[in-house]
């Protein structure tokens, strides 16, 4: 009777105009996560007053084959330009643009989009074959259990560490450092918010991932110019490496199915998010593949895994949505509302009364990965060619949806004040004193999760929760993935002595720099701390703060003692570039400035015309084309289209 | 000369007095009449923006969306959603507060905020009866449940149970949370635990059906439509008896004791404001009224009330006016409730 369901299922939504829905579906959330900065978030929420009108199954048809492939949109922007087109994809960004700047980027998005699609099916797959169970399957999991996966998750910082250890436990100190900002779920206590409102409900996640790492890549291609990628030889040549890449999924089958599973089981855990399933994935490939470390270098292996788990994911974080209505992402959440506004309670009521549409909804996210993955196959072209575009042109004009990305979020100033903040801890902390940024991600992504877990577990079950079973099982698992790598890195290490912790193509180091950045660490370690001890005087507040607060800073100055003692300097330091990458975030700080005095959509033109001009030194024909373009992105999709009214709200000129 | 320039003074005494008078925007005289197709053709090409101090997907969301469409229709202008989540909810209130008065914003309020004001909490910089109230759109009762399998079959097993109790709310400063607060002193259950920081309703219900936590408070549109086989309704806080179809269980008002009635009187006023609706304070009374009775024709429509019914929520509408009077009687709590709020417990 299920499997006449499923097939029931399967047949409708190739009907019309639900087959219609799944194409448009598909190409906007493909679109939505090819720009950045703009979010399936925001594009989720702008289709409420559609879709509220059109009946159950078109609306989740609708939303749901848009929600499933913004990854995969997202992808191509990872691989082709270093920008993450939804957050989800920042993992695919370590491997997939080197491999576009040693002129593999064909390679990158093929294999990029074939784990998106194949994946992203894997997870529907799964899902359907778990609905009959899923009740019981959710129930099993309990917060001692979501507390224990956490911890896995959070093991996984030691894998991503291994070129650096303590460089990789600062990151992950300062990480979940941040993620501690705010009001503290279980007592309410506002910890680190300085004052400002602002910082009470935390750091926003995707102005700080917006910053760090896509800001970051746009300095780096910056201050390199020319085009984004080496200019390709001929387009057959792209096409042969497109399908290489594509076919680079089967030759790594296993890992290509790890990734799968591991995106499906990290989507039931609520609030884990595709950020996480992403960086687990990664750190998983990095730890089994062949070619490992040499993950961060540019290899397909580092863009296999990320976007296999942040496609299949989709099928987990369905299950407690539809089961329970605990919402697996805020995504999700979204999706929720609108089933609840068209009067379907998610619940019980999902695989009973409601089968047919859960079976849909498990039919839609399979189709839509596929459909989009073709979609973005048959823009190709466009895309492969616009990596020959110069960087006058592009930056600009990234640069400026990263800002309205990050601004979109709530409307605050301060959102840009963080991407800015981020974005020179992402340059001169990732890119240019080799810090790694998965261990930074795992920590602050994981750090709230971890601590809200751990407060309902032991109010709960006590510590005696490590006894239930899935639990025990899960803490060997942490153990085996905290250990197993630090013994495989020493053991690699003895028979290969000539392993090298330097990676091609990243800037060499600059005494100077190493010192300011470690002792900048050193600062906010030390007044996180300060902190703690002086003003959060809740126990259970201060806990988790106190806990990683000082033995980071501890770490941090050890890092501090050993920039001091090294007193090499980079021979390859090009002489002018400190200058040039101050020059380029004092142009951010501008623009930012412009934004809050005469608001966005006045301050884009002036920007990207300037920044053209005067920083990149091209033609005033170039500059009026960037401004031109750059404006019209802003004032017709942000302004007009997505009625994002705040964006045209200055202090001296509003409208 | 003494006469003229006496005159030509006097006049301009009149005529200052008069033009200050009337940029008082609650002087009758000096008003014209109400006209409702007047104040409608104010908001010709003006945008309205619907604040609501959550994400997108809550059920104050999910109001706001469906009264969109319904304003936009009989203002016949844009009508934005804003959703400014953060805080505790206060940035929406505080923007909301400090917003253009006429009529142009307005928002939903979580009766939880008035407690944030009431305990003085940082941030806090608006004034619940100082807001012009709109009304309240939605009457709706809280009801305190269990788990099927649990030891309390009725309200009186649980009062009387002697073990630890686990009631799970989500964040501290919910609704929930307070509901907690209360009822743990209105009974004196020192075996009550307070366990907070889940995900949000569906959270707890898992967590309940797990065995994780024993109970929790959660308002009647969610319960209602939980499994009948998996959970039991113990006590209603506020409303009517027996209103609830199919829910025959006491309310707080029924078994509280006599020393509690404060804390019975504050949950009972709880009832009548599950989604009111305000504007920013001093908005001129002739555009409070228009927007009063749009809020009014459109809780009346029955488009509108099937549309709310098929979302499995409760249309009842009491005018801005009642709020007004409600809010200042809420805000007015003994100090001991207040302190309650502020101490140890509570955070």
């Amino acid at each position: 009777m299920m499997i006449d369901a499923a097939i029931g299922a399967l047949i409708q939504i190739f009907a019309w105009p639900y087959f219609g829905y799944l194409v448009l579906g598909s190409f906007i959330g493909c679109f939505i996560g090819f720009v950045p900065g703009i979010g399936g978030y925001f594009a989720l929420s702008l289709m409420i007053p559609f879709v509220i009108r059109m009946d159950p199954l078109g609306a989740v048809v609708l939303i749901l084959s848009m929600h499933s492939v913004v990854t995969t949109g997202g992808s191509v922007t990872a691989c082709l330009f270093g920008v993450p087109g939804s957050g989800q994809n920042i993992a695919t960004v370590f491997d997939g643009y080197p491999m576009t700047q040693k002129g593999r980027g064909a390679e990158a998005v093929g294999a990029a989009l074939t784990a998106s699609a194949l994946g992203g099916v894997i997870g529907a797959f799964v899902l359907l074959l778990l609905i009959p169970v899923v009740r019981p399957l959710v129930l099993a999991f309990g917060s001692g259990e979501f507390f224990m996966m956490v911890m896995v998750g959070i093991a996984c910082v030691v894998t991503m560490a291994t070129e650096s250890w303590l460089k990789g436990f600062v990151m992950a100190g300062i990480g979940f450092m941040l993620s501690f900002i705010g009001q503290d779920p279980a007592t309410g206590t506002v910890r680190f918010a300085f004052g400002t409102i602002y910082l009470w409900e935390g750091v926003p996640l995707a102005p700080l991932t917006m910053g760090k790492v896509a800001l970051a890549m746009m300095v780096v291609m910056g201050i390199k110019g020319g085009t984004v990628a080496p200019t390709r030889k001929t387009e057959a040549l792209d096409y042969k490496q497109l399908f290489e890449g594509a076919r680079s999924i089967f030759t790594h089958f296993g890992l290509f199915l790890r990734s799968s599973i591991i995106g499906v089981v990290i989507g039931i855990i609520p609030g884990l998010g595709g950020e996480a399933a992403a960086l687990i994935a990664y750190a998983q490939g990095k730890q089994s593949a062949r070619r490992g470390s040499e993950f961060g270098t540019g290899v397909v292996e580092g863009v296999i895994a990320p976007e296999a788990a942040n496609n299949s994911k989709e099928g987990g974080v369905l299950l407690p949505t539809i089961s329970f209505g605990v919402p697996g992402s805020g995504l999700m959440a979204i999706l929720l509302g609108i089933l609840i506004m068209m009067g379907i309670q998610p619940g019980s009521k999902m695989l009973t009364e409601y089968l047919p549409l859960t079976l849909s909804m498990a039919w839609t996210i399979a189709m839509s990965n596929v459909i989009g993955v073709i979609i973005m196959l048959l823009l190709f072209k466009i895309f492969i060619r616009s990596i020959k575009l110069p960087v006058a042109l592009i930056v600009p004009l990234i640069v400026t949806l990263i800002f309205v990305g990050s601004y979109s979020h709530i409307f605050e100033m301060g959102d840009l004040f963080v991407t800015l903040g981020a974005g020179m801890l992402g340059y001169f902390a990732w890119r240019k004193q080799h810090y790694p940024i998965g261990p930074f991600l795992l920590g602050f992504v994981l750090g709230g999760l971890t601590e809200r877990n751990y407060r309902i577990t032991m109010a709960t079950y006590g510590s005696s929760f490590i006894f239930r079973p899935i639990s025990f099982v899960l803490f060997l698992l942490f153990l085996m993935a905290l250990f197993y790598p630090v013994f495989v890195h020493f053991y690699k290490k003895k028979k290969d002595p000539s392993q090298s912790a330097h990676k091609e193509g990243e800037a060499p180091r600059s005494r100077n720099e190493a010192l300011i950045v470690s002792s900048v660490m050193v600062l906010f370690s030390a007044t996180i701390l300060i902190t703690t001890l002086m003003n959060i005087t809740n126990p259970i507040a201060r806990q988790f703060p106190l806990l990683v607060s000082l033995p980071t800073l501890i770490l941090c100055l050890i890092q501090l003692f050993c920039e001091i003692k090294d007193k090499r300097e980079g021979s390859l330091v090009k002489k002018g570039q400190t200058a040039r990458e101050i020059a380029l975030f004092l142009w951010f700080g501008l623009f930012t400035a412009l934004i809050w005095l005469v608001n966005f959509v006045v301050a884009v033109p002036i920007f990207t015309y300037l920044l053209t001009k005067v920083y990149f030194k091209e033609s005033h024909l170039l500059a009026i084309t960037t401004a031109a373009i750059s404006t019209a992105a802003i004032y017709v999709i942000f302004f007009r289209m997505a009625q994002m009214l705040a964006l045209g709200t200055g202090l001296l000129i509003s409208f | 000369m003494k006469t003229k320039s006496t005159v030509i003074f006097g006049t301009l005494i009149i005529v200052l007095s008069v033009s200050v008078l009337c940029s008082f925007p609650r002087t009758a005289w000096c008003t014209a009449a109400y006209d409702a197709e007047r104040e409608r053709a104010f908001f010709k090409g003006k945008v309205v923006t619907i604040i609501v101090p959550s994400k997108v997907g809550g059920w104050f969301d999910t109001w706001a969306r469906l009264l969109q469409p319904a304003f936009r229709e009989r203002l016949k202008t844009t009508v934005v959603v804003d959703n400014v989540p953060g805080a505790g909810r206060k940035k929406a209130m505080n923007r909301l507060f400090s917003a253009r008065p006429d009529g142009t914003v307005f928002g939903v309020v979580n009766r939880a905020n008035m407690i944030t004001e009431m305990i003085g909490e940082e941030g806090v910089r608006y004034k619940m009866v100082e807001f012009t109230w709109m009304g309240n759109t939605s009457n709706m009762a809280r009801l305190l449940f269990v788990s099927r399998k649990s030891p309390y079959k009725t309200f009186s097993d649980f009062i009387n149970y002697k073990n630890r109790i686990k009631v799970g709310v989500n964040g501290s400063g919910s609704v929930a949370w307070y509901d907690s607060i209360i009822l743990k002193k209105t009974f004196k259950k020192d075996n009550v635990n307070i366990v907070s920081a889940y995900e949000g309703s569906g959270d707890i219900y898992r967590a309940i059906l797990q065995g994780e936590v024993d109970a929790t408070v959660a308002v009647e549109n969610e319960v209602v439509n939980l499994p009948p086989e998996e959970i039991s309704v113990l006590l209603q806080l506020g409303g009517p008896r027996g209103y609830l179809p199919g829910i025959n269980v006491p309310r707080l008002a029924d078994v509280a004791p006599p020393d509690a009635s404060d804390y019975v009187k504050l949950l009972g006023e709880q009832y009548y404001m599950a989604r009111f609706w305000a504007a920013p304070p001093k908005m001129a009374p002739h555009r409070a009224k228009f927007m009063r009775d749009t809020f009014e024709e459109i809780c009346k429509d029955p488009k509108f009330i099937a549309v709310m019914k098929k979302a499995g929520a409760r249309v009842d509408f009491t005018r801005g006016e009642k709020i007004q009077e409600m809010v200042k009687s809420h805000m007015n709590q003994p100090k001991y409730i207040i302190d309650l709020f502020k101490g140890t417990e509570a955070h």
